[in-house]
């Protein structure tokens, strides 16, 4: 069986991936559109990932945006990294942030990203932070491995130009050890970007530079064991 | 010409001084200010505006440039006087100080990766910066298994010194982008 037919049973109605529409731009829930993303998905270098720009709808983003920006950020500050972090999503003060995270992390959703990705990922456990990005902030190269991690999602609320800092830069590898940057993606408002979590899937934020601010939802699938 | 600050020199700052590192917990550290004289870090940096830096790079672990100590430096460390001086502050003997010139400017790091080995013992951090903004990173923090940072803030041709008894892991602050075209550069040395 391919990957995006994981949920064909379940999901699918005459060629459409059903119950997201109202959250999810409908070019995205086409079963042809599915099964040519993860071809894409898993052939993508260095690693695999995709990039899907105008993913959710566009007036849910702009209110979790606006929602997010009333919630505490804590500055999360060490060798690796240095920017702003909310507490998980579930755990914030407005219901529509808690509601979103209950959102990726449901059964359609899940499913969706099954199909998306051919990767087995758990229904229901989901880690999801809000993150701001300023001028001088950044995350070193590391590979996102900790045990159960299984895709890692960035939901960019903000844009970025060209050397305005904080592109996801992903990194080849030579001998099991990060190489070069061989693809930088720029921050785009409703971006919905996601890669699989692998001991070489090596990637940074690039250090932001001026006034402009990297604002995104970013976070971890699991994998069913 | 008198290469150290008179200052470090008199019998009874070198007893106080001596005191406070001894008195600290595990991990002692002390920052003399202003501890060499304008003039020989001048002859220090003419020194290494004609070496040839090494750069290190392996980005999940760091990434700046180093280079082996001049002769200037390596005569001073040697010299009687520093060395019975880095004695006293001690409390004990140094035989050796083995060290190198670490050169930091825009996006160097180095993190604390897990296969990094954890050292105890007495480290020493001559800075050598002529300019260097409080805000553009590069500083050197040091931490002590499970949860303590100890930072630790230079200045112009200031004189750190760190002993551990306790297994620590340091790591270079990321230098961003308000150093631009500056160099951070400092002198690393573990006395034995």
């Amino acid at each position: 069986m391919k990957p995006y037919e994981i949920s064909r049973s379940i999901n699918f109605v005459d060629g459409q991936f059903q119950g997201l529409a109202d959250s999810i731009n409908p070019i995205y829930l086409n079963t042809a559109q599915l099964q040519r993303l993860n071809e894409m998905f898993r052939h993508a270098e260095p690693f695999p990932h995709l990039v899907l720009s105008n993913f959710f709808n566009e007036d849910y983003l702009l209110d979790i945006v606006e929602l997010l920006g009333e919630e505490p950020f804590f500055q999360k500050d060490s060798d690796l990294f240095q920017f702003l972090q909310t507490e998980d999503l579930e755990n914030l003060s407005h219901k529509i942030l808690r509601d979103f995270k209950q959102f990726l992390s449901s059964q359609m959703f899940v499913e969706l990203m099954q199909s998306l990705t051919g990767l087995e990922l758990q229904t229901g456990k989901v880690d999801a932070t809000g993150n701001l990005y300023s001028d001088t902030d950044y995350l070193l190269c590391h590979d996102d491995q900790l045990p159960g991690r299984k895709l890692a999602f960035i939901i960019y609320l903000s844009d970025l130009e060209e050397g305005q800092g904080g592109t996801l830069n992903l990194f080849d590898q030579k001998e099991g050890k990060p190489h070069q940057v061989v693809k930088k993606i720029l921050p785009k408002f409703n971006t919905f970007t996601f890669f699989e979590v692998l001991p070489h899937s090596f990637h940074e934020v690039e250090e932001v530079i001026g006034e402009n601010y990297r604002a995104s939802i970013t976070g971890w699938f699991y994998g069913k064991d | 010409m008198e290469r150290i600050n008179s200052f470090y020199l008199q019998p009874t700052n070198i007893e106080a001084l001596a005191s406070n590192f001894s008195s600290q917990g595990k991990f002692k550290a002390i920052i003399l200010q202003k501890f060499v004289s304008e003039s020989f870090l001048n002859s220090i940096r003419d020194d290494l505006d004609h070496v040839t830096y090494e750069r290190m790079y392996n980005p999940i672990k760091w990434n700046y440039e180093k280079t082996k100590m001049p002769a200037i430096l390596e005569q001073f460390f040697q010299s009687d006087v520093f060395r019975q001086f880095a004695s006293k502050i001690l409390g004990q003997e140094m035989t050796e100080i083995r060290g190198e010139v670490i050169r930091l400017s825009w996006k160097s790091y180095t993190v604390m990766h897990d296969d990094l080995e954890q050292k105890k013992g007495h480290f020493m951090y001559l800075d050598i910066t002529e300019q260097w903004g409080n805000d553009w990173g590069g500083q050197i923090v040091h931490y002590v298994p499970p949860d303590d940072y100890f930072p630790i803030s230079h200045g112009y041709g200031s004189l750190s010194i760190v002993s551990t008894a306790v297994p620590m892991l340091r790591f270079f602050k990321y230098v961003n982008n308000h150093s631009r075209d500056h160099n951070k550069l400092i002198v690393v040395c573990e006395l034995m």
